[in-house]
């Protein structure tokens, strides 16, 4: 599960679904500007041009049209990762006391060809009639990756709701149906995506998992750290083997870049940080000062990076 | 909902988890096959009658938590329960009279009141820096009937009983409760309740504001929750990430002119997060009120009035935006 190879700059999915965690007026807006796909497009080709290879994105509808925008660009198609993160995942265990687990998934399978169907559901759908809960995890898993089919992948994370669920409920046993799934079928590191990273990486080290790849919000303003900034820095100091992904990491914009890459750049365990961009400027400004001073990343010369 | 409160419960110090009523067979495998210290029953009546507990989250679907809080109170089970409380006001008088009859600790899930922009506003309030109050106002929108897949058949009924209920509830909390309004609330695209609500509403301390709540404007991925109050020394604006006070002279221990709180100046860490902060401190909250510590806030009955003050505004709707009193 270890994140070798993973790009050392992700651009984040958020101003093209809406979320600003400063603002949800803000996020409304950036969801309305960027309903016409063609805007993401411009940030995405000015990304490019600056070096940037990979996205993180969720296996929402949305996604399905942004990666076939993708594959349209014959330099993005080539060059670029995708990074998936599945939250709809949770909606469909938590929906299916409303619908049903079937249905729910039946509603997700419209983006699916003909043959994708007919495989997804037999394969999955023998061991949700023998009630195996993890023959019917892998079945969401495959459903939710639908979306990416064709894609180049760097990594595919579970969504911070359903890691931190999991592991509230004791269930992290999913966590390793998750990894094994997606590491045998898809070829690349399965992440998990936390809120609570101290919690997590103590979880996974009882659990015995070795250099496990994770993303979490980190920032120097401990703006959604949990449970405290202090604990985050101690575990991040003595994080051998943990491969970090940091998010959030201009606390939401509330931060300038050089500030918060300063701070991160003292972490050695953060390999690869997500940034939200929503103009050519702003990404400019924040890919610059990760350069600058996060060669912890493995962003000097661009380059991906090798954890090993 | 329910899996949501199970899981932080499970994670704060000094509570577990030890049983889930899940109506979903997935969902009870999921425990057994992989985490079976957590016991599983297909409905609430099997697990109170089978499980000694210290208390209840009753996050069932809306037409479901009246009977359950009875049980509740019937087994003399404490319980946390998910707002609203049931479509409309009628139903909740059997639990109301046992509530009278033989309390118990209980509490009314309102995690707006626990978002940190509208905790602090309260604070701020509460300090009596803006002076005499001249209106308040609320806006609460969002696109959820415009989702597709979306709306059936949890969230039915209007809006008002949806985001405009947590919007009220919040309102109540600042200035108390409501004595008259007038409404007018239509459907556009749900055949099942209101898409728009606008409810002029008057408070018993003779304070006067409306809100304005809506859940199918297009560019509302996210709910979007507003604030606002003016008095005679400033006024104060609250959204759910920031808030911005402005004062004419110094008071309550704020400065003359403006302060500007963001979202990051305002975040408080929590202990666990599934879901969001405000989640694990209503959580919080109601261990709190099981230990004794604190009075539960919003009980039942502030629930119910906030109830009532959606079914006034049914009425004066349909009645061509009369003037309403609402029994406080």
């Amino acid at each position: 599960m270890n994140g070798a190879g993973i790009e050392p700059v992700l651009l984040g999915h958020n101003p093209f679904f809406g979320v600003d965690h400063l603002s949800r007026a803000a996020g409304n807006a950036k969801a309305a500007r960027f309903a016409d796909t063609t805007r993401v497009m411009e940030v995405l080709l000015g990304c490019h041009e600056l070096g940037v290879r990979g996205m993180v994105l969720p296996s929402a509808p949305r996604a399905a049209e942004l990666c076939r925008a993708i594959a349209g660009q014959p330099d993005l198609d080539r060059e670029w990762q995708l990074y998936p993160l599945i939250p709809y995942l949770q909606k469909h265990v938590l929906g299916a006391s409303e619908k049903g687990l079937v249905t729910r998934v039946m509603d997700t399978l419209p983006q699916a060809s003909a043959w994708q169907k007919v495989s997804l559901l037999w394969q999955g759908g023998r061991g949700m009639l023998r009630r195996d809960v993890e023959q019917g995890l892998r079945l969401l898993i495959d459903v939710e990756m639908v979306g990416f089919n064709g894609r180049r992948l760097g990594a595919v994370f579970l969504h911070d709701a359903l890691t931190d669920l999991a592991l509230g409920l004791g269930v992290e046993a999913i966590f390793k149906v998750f990894r094994d799934h997606v590491g045998r079928k898809y070829g690349v590191p399965a992440g998990l995506a936390t809120k609570n990273l101290p919690w997590l990486c103590a979880r996974l080290a009882q659990m015995g998992w070795e250099r496990p790849l994770v993303m979490a919000a980190l920032n120097a303003r401990g703006f959604r750290v949990n449970p405290s900034l202090a604990a985050c820095e101690e575990l991040l100091r003595g994080a051998a083997g943990v491969t970090v992904v940091a998010a959030g990491t201009l606390a939401g914009g509330a931060l300038e870049p050089e500030v918060a890459y300063r701070y991160l750049a003292q972490f050695p365990a953060i390999r690869s940080v997500v940034v939200g961009v929503s103009s050519q400027a702003h990404v400019a400004e924040t890919v610059g000062a990760i350069r600058r001073f996060m060669p912890c990343a493995g962003a000097q010369n661009g380059q991906p990076l090798g954890v090993d | 909902m329910g899996l949501l409160h199970a899981a932080i419960f499970n994670a704060l110090p000094g509570s577990q988890a030890v049983a889930v009523a899940e109506p979903a067979r997935q969902v009870r495998d999921m425990f057994g096959t992989l985490n079976s210290s957590i016991r599983t029953y297909p409905d609430s009546e099997a697990m109170l009658a089978a499980e000694a507990l210290d208390g209840l989250v009753i996050a069932a679907p809306v037409a479901q938590r009246l009977s359950i809080a009875l049980s509740c109170v019937e087994r003399r089970v404490p319980f946390l329960v998910e707002e609203p409380l049931a479509a409309d006001l009628e139903p909740a008088a059997p639990l109301v009279r046992a509530l009278v009859r033989a309390p118990i600790p209980h509490m009314a899930a309102c995690v707006t009141r626990c978002v940190d922009a509208f905790e602090k506003g309260q604070a701020i309030l509460a300090s009596g820096c803006l002076g005499r109050l001249h209106r308040i106002t609320g806006s609460s929108y969002v696109s959820q009937r415009l989702k597709r897949g979306r709306g059936e058949p949890q969230d039915s009924g209007g809006v008002l009983l949806s985001c405009g209920f947590h919007l009220l509830d919040l309102l109540t909390w600042y200035a108390g409760p409501v004595a008259r309004l007038s409404a007018n609330v239509f459907p556009a695209v749900s055949s099942d309740g209101e898409d728009f609500a606008h409810v002029m509403l008057e408070f018993g301390s003779g304070l006067r504001g409306w809100i304005d709540s809506a859940w199918s404007l297009r560019f509302h991925p996210m709910l979007e929750t507003t604030f606002e109050a003016s008095g005679d020394n400033g006024s104060l604006s609250i959204s759910d990430d920031a808030l911005r006070l402005f004062l004419d002279e110094p008071a309550g221990g704020y400065p003359a002119g403006w302060t500007a709180l963001s979202a990051a100046d305002l975040y408080r860490p929590v202990p666990v997060d599934v879901g969001g902060p405000q989640f694990t401190r209503a959580d919080q909250a109601f261990l709190e009120v099981l230990r004794g510590k604190r009075a539960a806030e919003p009980d039942v009955m502030q629930a119910l009035h906030v109830q009532r003050i959606v079914d006034a505004a049914h009425r004066s709707s349909a009645q061509g935006g009369s003037a309403e009193r609402i029994l406080v």
